[in-house]
Order: structure tokens, then sequence, then C-alpha cells
């Protein structure tokens, strides 16, 4: 028989995207032979500066789930008063719990499991996303009186890959350019990349001028447009594919930062790709820095991976993945992908 | 007597490391502390337990491998002890493993470092038990406190690059100040940006994201490139200040 459970996870401080993908994450994983059972409520629990989140995540949840569940929203004190008081949570048998919140939270969580005198003789579980995006830690908790036996179950992450798309609005990027799916690259492109990785920087370039009557400052533009034609016909690696992505940040002078391309691998990863061609080694040494930083996206930067395209003569005077930045020709961009997919 | 012992899963930065058990032995409401390191932090922690053992004879402190005790917690607990789990530190994911393993020998009476804040900042940092019976403020450890601490590459590394020892937030800071490069080409000022995100990314392995404050001082007008890479893209992680 299907079991009816209560999903109950805390609701985030800042943007509500991550928890939202975590939750559809607990909702397939309802469906695990392990597991197996029916969500019929939904409990969140808020501060009041995460009650606006809530009422969202509320809508949201409710429509993510065909049984209709009854959603209930419970208050607790705000951070700055949430250790003044002993806090029984209003947990309960079968409760399917979301690790979200902060350490406090959490511990305010394995707090009940020991000292709820409600919760003696039930069991609940607790479900952790890791940050790798690869797995969840499943925490079977069954309490008795003086013990809590805990059984952990590994499982594959049923639920991946989160919407590119919903990140980067979250962190109120513009959007410049959506890469279409293109299954195959046309002849002429597949012949530059070809000629591009047999010929020295210059030469290319001089190449690459002539035959399409451009000036010097349009060729690594020009570039920019074959590597966007070869990304999209290796489309099958990705879900999402943006080109010139537009972060503004608010609260500083200096507003704007505009990336070439970010794209969403088929196994949830962000590939953060810059386009230098430029035949100036300091010029790619000093993007190399500039992608060390962090995006201004809230998405676990373990995920992020960076990757200058320039040309291959470029390419080849830097190691594999020199600081954690991968330099790459685009002749070399399959196997660089490839390296990106097979992680585990 | 009922041994009560203090166990927390160790993050990176050793500020909070040290502070936690300074504070453990200084509040004399536990007899024993056991630290769980992960593989990036045994050697480092490894050093300060050979620091505390020196001087603290009669308090038992231990650096245990997390996936050791977390494979075997029996080896390195009793059933007659109390238990007492620090939450906070290191990943969700050890502290999940440890709370499962400490289950295995007798649940643990849970713990938090509680931080009230206000708008200026944060006000109070304490030991809080989740029962709310017991509270003890953070020992503020002082500059020369925890430079004697810490191993002498450590320490070298941070008077190299001028890091000051935060005793009020227990976190190490590391000051970038673009006056120094007043007069200098904007060649010059990109390879000294670039030095310095080698310097923060290194000093990070060290410290730990959570015990590094960057901050900098007010671009000045003479900067060539007002929208420079370190300010316009470390916004989140580096914060202006005048010193």
């Amino acid at each position: 028989m299907t079991k009816l459970r209560r999903l109950v996870f805390f609701s985030p401080m800042g943007g509500t995207q991550k928890t939202l993908h975590d939750l559809k994450t607990v909702i397939t994983l309802l469906q695990h032979p392990q597991i197996l059972s029916e969500l019929d409520r939904v409990l969140i629990l808020h501060d009041e500066s995460t009650h606006g989140n809530a009422k969202s995540l509320a809508i949201q949840v409710s429509r993510l789930v065909s049984t209709n569940p009854d959603v209930q929203l419970h208050s607790l004190p705000n951070m700055n008063a949430l250790m003044d008081n002993e806090i029984v949570t209003p947990l309960q048998n079968d409760d399917i719990i979301l690790a979200s919140g902060s350490g406090t939270h959490l511990g305010l969580i394995l707090h009940n499991l020991k000292t709820n005198s409600q919760l003696i003789g039930k069991s609940l579980v607790l479900v952790h996303p890791r940050p790798n995006g690869v797995s969840l830690g499943v925490y079977n908790y069954k309490i008795s009186f003086d013990e809590i036996t805990v059984e952990k179950k590994d499982i594959q992450h049923p639920n991946p890959v989160q919407s590119l798309r919903s990140v980067l609005e979250e962190s109120d990027a513009e959007i410049g350019e959506v890469y279409p799916r293109n299954d195959t690259l046309s002849q002429e492109y597949r012949r530059m990349i070809e000629l591009e990785s047999q010929q020295s920087a210059e030469d290319f370039r001089e190449l690459l001028m002539s035959h399409y009557r451009i000036s010097i400052e349009r060729a690594g533009a020009k570039m920019e447009v074959i590597a966007g034609a070869l990304l999209s016909s290796m489309y099958s690696n990705f879900t999402e594919i943006y080109g010139n992505v537009l972060f503004s940040k608010r609260d500083d002078t200096l507003k704007f930062q505009e990336e070439d391309m970010l794209a969403m691998l088929t196994n949830g990863d962000i590939i953060w790709f810059s386009s230098k061609y430029s035949i100036q080694s300091g010029i790619i040494n000093h993007e190399r820095q500039r992608l060390l930083a962090k995006l201004p996206i809230n998405f676990p930067d373990k995920r992020i991976h960076r990757v200058i395209l320039t040309f291959s003569e470029m390419a080849e005077r830097y190691s594999q993945s020199e600081g954690g930045v991968v330099i790459t020709g685009l002749a070399s961009l399959h196997s660089t992908l490839a390296q990106f997919i097979e992680r585990t | 007597m009922v041994q009560k012992t203090l166990i927390f899963a160790s993050g990176i930065s050793f500020g909070n490391t040290c502070q936690i058990v300074q504070t453990a032995i200084a509040s004399n409401l536990f007899s024993a502390v056991k630290i769980l390191s992960s593989p990036q932090t045994q050697n480092i922690n490894r050093h300060l337990v050979s620091m505390f053992n020196a001087k603290n004879t009669d308090f038992s402190l231990q650096s245990i491998p997390l996936n050791d005790f977390i494979n075997n917690p029996a080896e390195f607990l009793s059933t007659s002890e109390e238990l007492n789990f620090l939450i906070g530190p290191s990943t969700v994911e050890n502290q999940l493993e440890t709370f499962a393993a400490l289950c295995a020998i007798n649940p643990p009476r849970m713990w938090s470092v509680f931080e009230k804040r206000t708008k200026s900042g944060i006000s109070t940092r304490e030991f809080r038990s989740f029962d709310v019976k017991d509270s003890v403020a953070l020992v503020e450890i002082s500059s020369d406190e925890i430079h004697r601490m810490l191993p002498s590459p450590v320490s070298s590394l941070l008077r190299e690059h001028g890091i000051q020892w935060e005793s009020s937030t227990s976190r190490f800071n590391y000051h970038i100040n673009f006056d120094s490069m007043r007069g200098n080409t904007p060649h010059r000022q990109r390879k000294w940006e670039q030095k310095q995100y080698a310097t923060i990314n290194q000093l990070r392995e060290h410290l730990g994201i959570h015990g590094l404050i960057i901050t900098h001082s007010p671009l000045p007008n003479h900067w060539q490139k007002q929208d420079g890479t370190l300010r316009r893209l470390s916004a989140r992680q580096i914060r202006e200040v005048s010193k």
C-alpha cells in the first residue's frame, strides 16, 4: 500500500529557485521503490523574514503535486530569537523532511528527534540533496524511548538538472541570445574549425578576415559565431545554452557583468564559456584569472566549469586545466565536454 | 562522574576550530573534546591538538579522522559518556553522518554556535544548547595567541600578506589597498589585480571561505579600469571599507 506522507521544509532566506528544485527532487524521489509514497500534505517552516518566500513556495509546490496536497505554513521565531527558548517543531510520523535552511535549523530538527516525546515510536525521513548534484543522502530515523536508529541510503539523484533559465532569472540576469538545437554543423564551419586547428593563430585570423572580408576587430566576433554554431551542434550534451548573459548589480556603483555563454550540461552542471580570440597571452592570462571569481548566481560553485575558447595554437600553450580553468580550441571542444560529463 | 564530551566535525576555518576548542575548555561544561577531521583539516587539527595538549594536561582533546569515526564510532566513544554534538562547522553531509554515528552510541545533546545579528553586524556569539539549559560566550582569541597556534608555514604566509586577525569575529582579514598602485600604468594595475586574485585563492585554501574576510579601500579616481575585474566580479565576496 502506498504510504501517505507530509513534506516538511524551511522557507529560504534568498531566492526560491534552489529550494523549488530540491522540492521537485523530493517529489520525484517519492516514486523510488524504497520510498514509494504519496504526498498529501506540505508543511513550510518560516520566520518573519522568510514569510514572503513561504507564501510563494506554497503556491508553487501545490502546482508540482497532482494530489492537491494540503499546504500549511508554520511560523518560527526569527534567527536572532531561534535559540532563546526551546522549540518543539510540529513533526509527525512519516514526515519527509528536506535538509534546507541554515545549520541552526538543521540542528533544531535533529534536537527534536531526540527530545520531542510526540515522536517516540515514529519514523521520519530526511533528504539531503548533495551539492555535487549527483546523489542524495536519505536518512531514515526510527525513534524509540532511549535510542534513535538511523538507516542511510545513497540514492542516485532522480532530478539532477535544474533549469538554467530559472537560475539566471533569479539573479536578475538578462539573456541576450538563446542558442537553438542544431543537429548539424555546416560544412563551411566544419572546414574552418579544421583549418584553425592546423594553422597558427595569426595565419588563421588572416584567412578568416580575407574569407569573410572582415576587419581584425570582427574576426573575434566571427569566431564566437562559429563557436556558438559548434555548441548548438553538440546540443545532445546540453539542456540549455545562452549567450551574452548580462548580470546587473544593485547596491554597487559598477553595474554590469556580461558573459559570452553559459550552458547547462545534461548532468546538471554549468559551463561558463568565455571567448578570447586574441593572440596576446596577457589577455588569456587575465581572462583566466577573471574566471576564477564566482558567477553571481545561486548555484554550487563546484558544479560550474570554466572554459576559455581561443585559437588552438594559444590553447596548446597552456596545460589542460590550469588553475581550474580549461583553455581550449574549438577542435578539442568535444573531448573537453566529455571530461565534464563523465564526472561521477 | 559522567564524562561530558563535545564532538564536532571541523571546517577549514582554523580560527573557528580554535575558538570552539578554547571555549569548550574554558566553559568547564565538558571534560573532553573530539574534533572530527576531514582529509583537508587533519594535519592542521593534529597540530592544534598537540599545541593545546602541551599546556592543558587535565583536559582530553583529540582529533579523529571523520571517516574512521563514522565507520566505527564505538572505537572512540563509550555508552557511559554524555555526548554533546555541536552543529554548524563542516558540510551538511558531514554533520548528518556524524549525528547518525553518534546515535549508534547515544542520541547526542545538540548545540550550536549562536549568533545574534544587528544591522551593524554580529552582536553576540555564543555556544548554546538547543534545550536552552546552557549558554557560553565564545572566548575571544588574541592575535598573538592565534599566531602561536598556527603551524609556522601558515603563520609565515599570513605575515607575508599582512593578514590581520579580528578577534571579535574570529576571522582573518585581508585588506586590499588600491592606493598602493597610485601612479602605475593600466598594465601594471592589471598585473597587480591578477596577483591579488591568486593571493585570495591561496589564502582561502588555508583559512577557508568563512574564515577569511576580504576588504578593500575605496576605488581611487586614478584607478584606470573603473570596472576592474577585482572589484566588478568580487563585489559579493569583498566589501569596501576605509582603513
